[in-house]
């Protein structure tokens, strides 16, 4: 179902149902969008319902002036990058390298069925900053154009592609380390 | 999209979408105006208020059914001077020195400017209206 047909019998009040099309829509989309920002399949699960609730509890006061996906995605932008600035004080509190944690995570993860360039490649994307990183993601993994990661994150096409920029020259140094 | 290097448990996807009840534990809000239509609402009823109040006011202006003079000797009048002699509150200067004489004479020093409040209450007060 599209996001018209979604809005439309949202509109009607059948609002379980138009929220059950708009999950199967963008639930897997989603779910990629927030995966490299989470050490486990678990962590991301949960982020994912968390994005849905307030998906959930916000769709009252979509009033339309974006599209629908531009609005679902920003949510689950938010609620990721809130996500990282609890982890990363959980980490201050707890002493513990946000680095070495992931590192750990990741190798650990029965989840994770890359080879050695692929796990140095996550490390590497790991270790952007949270905005560059989701430029990244959002351009290289979702393949995203720069005209719709604008609109999702409110930021200048210009600086969108001088992040972009800057992420895959320092993701370049990180590999021709070890490779 | 490019495929990242992570899989999913089997069936994941399929099983999320009937998962998402949110519903059942949190019900839809109530959706409260934003903060600019509440003020965009108060200035347009404040400008409604504001608008009858001319409205009315002018009107009885021009009704003639109230001059500024009266609505100055009214409000001149209204709470500022104790209600002693009814008549002197409403009498004007001339009738005033009429009847109590002049602010100047020595009946009345207690009313020249200068005089100290303390000394007010030893002039003797005048008796009779007479």
């Amino acid at each position: 179902m599209c996001d018209e047909e979604i809005l439309a019998l949202y509109r009607e009040g059948e609002h379980e149902r138009a929220f059950n099309e708009l999950v199967k829509s963008y639930s897997e989309r989603l779910y990629w969008h927030i995966r490299t920002f989470v050490p486990s399949h678990e962590d991301a699960d949960d982020l994912l319902q968390d994005v849905f609730m307030k998906v959930w509890t916000s769709l009252p006061s979509f009033r339309g002036e974006s599209r629908l996906f531009t609005w679902v995605y920003r949510i689950a932008t938010n609620e990721t990058l809130n996500s990282l600035r609890k982890r990363r004080l959980r980490n201050v509190i707890s002493l513990t390298s946000e680095d070495r944690s992931f590192v750990e995570s990741l190798e650990s993860d029965p989840f994770f069925d890359g080879d050695a360039v692929q796990k140095r490649l996550v490390i590497a994307i790991r270790r952007l900053p949270g905005k560059q990183r989701l430029v990244f993601v959002m351009r290289y993994f979702e393949e995203l154009d720069y005209k719709e990661i604008s609109e999702i994150l409110q930021t200048s096409v210009g600086s969108l592609k001088a992040s972009y920029h800057h992420a895959c020259m320092k993701i370049r140094n990180e590999m021709s380390l070890h490779f | 999209m490019k495929k990242q290097p992570f899989s999913v448990p089997e069936g994941y996807f399929d099983d999320f979408a009937d998962r998402m009840r949110p519903w059942e534990t949190c019900p839809q809000p109530h959706v409260r105006p934003s903060a600019q239509r509440i003020v965009l609402a108060v200035c347009a009823a404040a400008a409604m208020i504001g608008f009858l109040a001319v409205v009315l006011f002018t009107s009885d202006l021009a009704d003639g059914q109230y001059g500024t003079d009266d609505i100055y000797m009214e409000l001149l009048y209204s709470d500022l001077i104790p209600v002693t002699d009814p008549d002197c509150i409403f009498a004007y200067e001339d009738e005033f020195a009429e009847s109590y004489g002049s602010v100047t004479d020595g009946q009345n020093e207690a009313l020249q400017p200068g005089v100290p409040v303390k000394d007010v209450a030893q002039v003797p007060v005048q008796d009779s209206i007479e």
